[in-house]
């Protein structure tokens, strides 16, 4: 039994699977900033949003008698999803409350978008 | 005229297959066979990694028919000319050219550390070597065992088919068998070796990863390993071609021949080549039964020390890696990353684990690669 050969094969093995993975996690990462910040760089300056779009969304308007105030819209949704969503909330409130006093007072994202984890949850369902 | 008849008869009878099983080890026919019907029953009915399965069982079903003279080392007939793709190490590396373009790098870009993962999965080959020496394989023949390991079925026949070509139709069923029993194989480990705070860790959401990046990454990948280990350059460089086939999105036609058309074909040839290998006197050997335990070990070690090394970065990033995700280091595709996300949701049902656990897993395909080309640059 060659245990010379039997150490050499592990031993330079398991460093090299190991050196070659290593090299291309710093390779891969390299490449991902650079390209990421090439990317940043190339993009114009954005554009000032309307006040609607860029408003903070953890400062909600408030509601004044009468009027409600348009929502505070987190920077990036459209406006067609706001009118969607408001659509939909006023759909709600009409069948289950009505002549409740209501207003949307602020849209903005969630951690994990609802739609997306529903999408997920029925991908990953049948494993 | 009647004596005739009847030697005439009696001729074809004893060149018959029939007569075959009578003749001596002719028993031995007829065990393949009924090994072969119990792998077409595996893939039919519990569909057990059908697509391979059910070539390999038939091959190894023709193989074996007495008298007919189809098993893949008798020269001249169908089979013997498809062998050749096996032989000469044709058919793998086009195998993983399909992978390629169905192969989604994304998570692994966004999370490089997974090829830790994918990397320590490559353990067992090397530790399941060392237990085929001790039972007395040669390194060439120890070396094309322990890939079964990586769980990988067409880099464990393109080892095989340069190490050891005797062994391939053992080392084959081995490997694909593992790969299909990865659900009922893997769990236990995963669980034994992992406490409930570590299996309910939820990981962080992944990063886009830009299109630019998902050219890039094939190009790179193919460079730094084939410079690095030649030998493992074919089968890497092929399964890269078919990714950026697929991510360049101006290959539409050649991306989705590769990954329908040329994959099938290649997996018709390829599976029964390699089950017309597994002749009676190949394959009903002490040696098959020692391969199939060392198989085992092999994906039992592969499957351990991801999970371990999945511990250690859980250790290190401070509890944001869940450990569960190291056992798809081991390449099954997209299986075993499939049993990390049911592992983990059988205790936090809305932890998705699946695209984390898809980064380790393409690593995987990788890192067996790689190991494939050391053990092959070493032992040849």
């Amino acid at each position: 039994m060659d245990w010379n050969l039997m150490g050499a094969v592990i031993l330079s093995g398991i460093v090299i699977v190991f050196l070659i993975l290593v090299t291309l996690i710093a390779v891969v990462s390299v490449t991902g900033r650079l390209v990421n910040k090439s990317a940043f760089e190339k993009k114009p300056p954005a554009a000032p949003a309307p006040p609607t779009q860029s408003a903070p969304a953890s400062a909600p308007a408030a509601p004044t008698k009468g009027i409600s105030p348009a929502p505070v819209v987190q920077s990036g949704i459209a406006q067609e999803t706001v009118a969607v969503i408001s659509a939909s909330v006023a759909a709600v409130m009409d069948e289950q409350a009505p002549g409740v006093p209501y207003a949307v007072q602020s849209i903005q994202r969630q951690g994990r978008p609802v739609w997306g984890f529903a999408g997920m949850q029925q991908n990953t369902r049948p494993f | 005229m009647f004596s005739m008849f009847i030697e005439t008869i009696t001729d074809l009878a004893s060149k018959s297959g029939i007569a075959g099983f009578f003749q001596e080890n002719g028993w031995g026919f007829a065990v393949m066979i009924v090994i072969s019907f119990v792998l077409m029953y595996l893939a039919i009915v519990k569909q057990f990694e059908p697509l391979l399965l059910l070539p390999i069982a038939f091959g190894m079903f023709l193989a074996n028919l007495p008298v007919a003279g189809l098993a893949a080392n008798i020269e001249g007939g169908l089979i013997y000319y498809l062998y050749q793709g096996v032989k000469m190490g044709i058919y793998p590396p086009l195998i993983f050219l399909g992978i390629g373009t169905m192969t989604d790098f994304g998570p692994l870009i966004a999370n490089p550390k997974s090829f830790l993962l994918g990397a320590a999965a490559q353990i067992g080959i090397f530790i399941t070597f060392v237990g085929a020496i001790l039972l007395g394989f040669t390194p060439q023949e120890a070396g094309s065992i322990g890939i079964i390991g990586g769980a990988d079925g067409p880099t464990a026949i393109f080892t095989t088919s340069k190490l050891a070509p005797h062994l391939l139709s053992s080392v084959a069923v081995a490997a694909y068998s593992y790969m299909a029993l990865v659900p009922i194989i893997q769990p236990p480990i995963m669980k034994a070796l992992t406490t409930q705070k570590e299996r309910l860790v939820v990981m962080e959401q992944l990063r886009p990863v830009s299109k630019r990046e998902r050219i890039l990454f094939p190009i790179i990948s193919t460079l730094v390993v084939s410079l690095l280990i030649p030998d493992a350059a074919v089968l890497v460089g092929m399964l890269m071609f078919g990714n950026i086939l697929k991510e360049s999105g101006v290959t539409e036609r050649l991306s989705k021949t590769a990954q329908n058309e040329l994959m099938n074909i290649i997996t018709i040839f390829l599976g029964v080549s390699v089950g017309a290998t597994a002749s009676a006197d190949r394959f009903l050997t002490a040696d098959t039964i020692k391969i199939i335990v060392l198989g085992l070990i092999a994906f039992c070690f592969g499957t351990a020390f991801g999970v371990l090394f999945g511990k250690i970065m859980y250790k290190v990033t401070g509890g944001k890696v869940n450990p569960l995700i190291g056992s798809a280091g081991v390449s099954a595709v997209p299986m075993a990353a499939r049993v990390s996300q049911k592992v983990g949701a059988e205790y936090n049902p809305s932890n998705f684990l699946l695209m984390h656990a898809m980064g380790p897993n393409v690593a995987g395909v990788i890192g067996s690669a790689v190991a494939a080309g050391v053990l092959i640059s070493i032992l040849s």
